[in-house]
């Protein structure tokens, strides 16, 4: 995977897309009696996407070869970009259950953990989400999702 | 005289209390996010737009607009005490200023870049002032064919940003456009390309869009690199020397015009104004070898262009609804988010709104010129901030902006794919800039062709037999022409860089 070219595979899934709008378009009206229809666009744009990326295809093979090595991060960093995205995705999964203040806090707290001792991590952790779940929830109105407790 | 009146008036609703706290509100937050690097303007806008939801149309845009001018003024402080830009249209000013605070003349750096943006964003305002309502009412004649052809310009204008490649930038302009069908089509109602998920009947909203495309993949690309702390260098003496006022105020005045007319021009951006500014100074110096070597033109001249571009560039967003940058182009999402329509119509309808943020802006430069001339030090100071503790902090807010969107996860989620989908197309290099602002514009161009089409009698014809429109048409096809050209002949400019401004 990682000597695969990158630029090959967006390109793919460009393609792909672009061929499911294509498609898709063909379902919606191109041209009724009172004119253009909601099929119209989307037909000519989705045709553009395809043609694109079929030559940006032909550039990756030809000229351009980025491999994913060469663009991901490695080490370190490779670890960090993870831990966030993971991160992110358990938040999502866990917040309507354990509401916003426990899931926010645990979301800092797993990417501040590295960076401070855990005492502070939890601390700068707890903090932020209260003032955060206070500031939104209280003075900006936005009902913020809370668990059976109501926090 | 009129515009006098109503400009008279909009100080009367700009410095109320609560006005005036918003503005201040929204420079402090421009300047932070200036200051700080690995945050652009962009995303700083884009991830406190949500915040705004439940705040009145005035206060709202006079705060996240003094984001976006902000953000200027605060850049300049890290280019030359530490010689990182805090955002891209403060590269320029790391050459000289840097330079000059090495030199122990930091000081002097960081105040005439401070008066230049004064001038510079003031003048630029006033142009908004002045220009605007009269700019606003020609294009009152607009009706569907203009306004088609008047996007087309503008999209044309784009390929200024994108990138290096024009193979990439045009695709990244047209996934835009396709991810713009998605959801209700704007002339017919009919839900489209939603994938049987509810949550897509009404498209993909743009502050999802913008937040995932610049916020999220500006961390995960900053995540991966571990910035270094530096030591500031003391600030000492504000002001020029007795020789360098002269210079400097001519400096300053070229940047003025430099930036205001690039600011009128869809495609160009804050990056190119100071670039354009530079290279201006450089030329036109008696001795250019001063240059890179701490010369005060070099930070006076661009500081002050990348300030009036910005309040240029307010221009087409006021008075034609178009945004000429992805930053604007965030601006424009919370104009719609608030139920105002950008365009001719918007100095008609909501005169008392147009003229009280034009005012804020006066007092937003003013309050800035104050927070940087005595207070540089302190911002410098922001800038060191670690990113490890900001990032996390950064990316929860962004959270909970996104899910205020429409208090649903969803919108989490897309969000972080927007980011994900963000950091791999910079990674191979596909301009971001482009992509945004066909996306913002999607459905207007749709709903302006398909009723032009509708209304015609001659098919697409129709755009090249009314004379604003052809003219339009005209100018289009030049640039179109033009660029092609200057593909085959190799010579797209290095000012096409893509840069997220």
């Amino acid at each position: 995977m990682k000597r695969q070219n990158a630029g090959l595979w967006l390109g793919g899934f460009l393609l792909i897309f672009g061929l499911i709008i294509f498609v898709q378009s063909f379902s919606f009206d191109y041209y009724s009696k009172f004119g253009p229809g909601s099929g119209f666009l989307p037909r000519w744009i989705s045709g553009a996407l395809i043609l694109l990326t079929f030559f940006y295809i032909i550039r990756c093979i030809k000229k351009e070869r980025v491999t994913f090595e060469e663009i991901l991060p490695k080490g370190g960093g490779a670890r960090k970009l993870l831990l966030i995205l993971s991160s992110m995705a358990g938040f999502i999964l866990v917040i309507p259950y354990l509401g916003f203040l426990v899931a926010g806090t645990l979301l800092l707290f797993v990417l501040l953990m590295n960076a401070y001792k855990w005492y502070y991590s939890l601390m700068i952790s707890a903090g932020t989400s209260v003032i955060l779940f206070w500031l939104f929830g209280s003075f900006l109105g936005v009902p913020l999702p809370v668990n059976y407790f109501g926090f | 005289m009129e515009s006098l009146l109503q400009l008279l008036q909009g100080f009367e609703t700009a410095l109320t209390w609560w006005n005036l706290l918003y503005c201040f509100l929204g420079v402090t937050v421009g300047m932070l996010v200036g200051v700080m690097p690995g945050l652009g303007p962009t995303a700083g806008m884009a991830i406190l737009l949500p915040i705004t939801f439940g705040m009145d149309p005035i206060p709202a845009i006079i705060m996240l607009a003094g984001i976006f001018y902000g953000a200027m003024y605060g850049g300049t402080v890290t280019s030359v005490l530490i010689n990182t830009p805090g955002e891209a249209a403060s590269v320029i000013t790391c050459i000289d200023g840097y330079q000059m605070a090495k030199q122990g003349r930091g000081g002097t750096a960081l105040g005439i870049a401070a008066i230049g943006s004064f001038i510079g964003g003031s003048v630029a305002i006033m142009g908004l002032a002045l220009i605007g309502p009269p700019l606003a009412e020609f294009a009152l004649k607009f009706v569907p064919p203009e306004f088609f052809s008047l996007m087309i310009l503008g999209l044309m204008t784009l390929l200024g940003l994108m990138g290096k490649s024009l193979l990439k930038g045009i695709t990244a302009a047209v996934l835009g456009l396709v991810l713009s069908l998605i959801g209700m089509d704007p002339v017919t109602g009919t839900i489209r390309f939603t994938f049987g998920q509810m949550q897509l009947m009404d498209g993909f909203d743009f502050v999802i869009v913008a937040m995932g495309l610049f916020g999220i993949s500006e961390i995960l690309i900053s995540g991966e690199n571990n910035t270094e702390l530096e030591i500031i260098p003391k600030i000492k003496g504000l002001f020029p020397r007795k020789g360098e006022w002269k210079p400097s105020i001519l400096s300053i005045l070229r940047g003025t015009g430099i930036g205001f007319f690039l600011g009128l021009i869809p495609g160009a951006n804050a990056v190119i104004a100071s670039l354009v500014s530079y290279s201006a100074e450089k030329k036109l110096a008696k001795d250019p070898s001063r240059f890179g070597k701490g010369a005060i033109e070099g930070v006076a001249g661009p500081e002050t262009a990348n300030n009036a571009y910005s309040g240029a560039a307010l221009i087409p967003l006021f008075t034609l609804g178009l945004p000429s940058s992805p930053t604007v182009a965030v601006l424009l999402g919370a104009f719609i988010m608030h139920g105002l329509t950008p365009g001719p119509v918007l100095f008609q309808t909501n005169p008392d709104f147009v003229w009280s943020v034009i005012a804020s802006m006066f007092i937003g430069n003013l309050l800035l010129l104050i927070m940087n001339l005595p207070l540089a030090g302190i911002w410098a100071k922001v800038a060191l901030v670690p990113y490890k503790l900001l990032f996390p902090l950064i990316l929860i807010v962004s959270a909970i902006g996104a899910y205020s969107v429409n208090n649903r996860l969803w919108d989490i989620g897309a969000m972080v794919a927007f980011g994900v989908i963000g950091y791999i197309l910079k990674k191979l290099d596909f301009p971001l800039a482009p992509m945004v602002l066909t996306f913002v514009l999607g459905k207007s161009i749709e709903s302006s062709l398909l009723r032009s089409l509708k209304i015609s009698e001659s098919g697409f014809l129709i755009f090249f037999q009314r004379p604003i429109s052809a003219a339009l048409m005209g100018i289009t096809l030049l640039i179109l022409v033009f660029s092609i050209y200057s593909v085959a002949k190799k010579k797209r400019s290095a000012l096409a860089g893509d840069v997220e401004i």
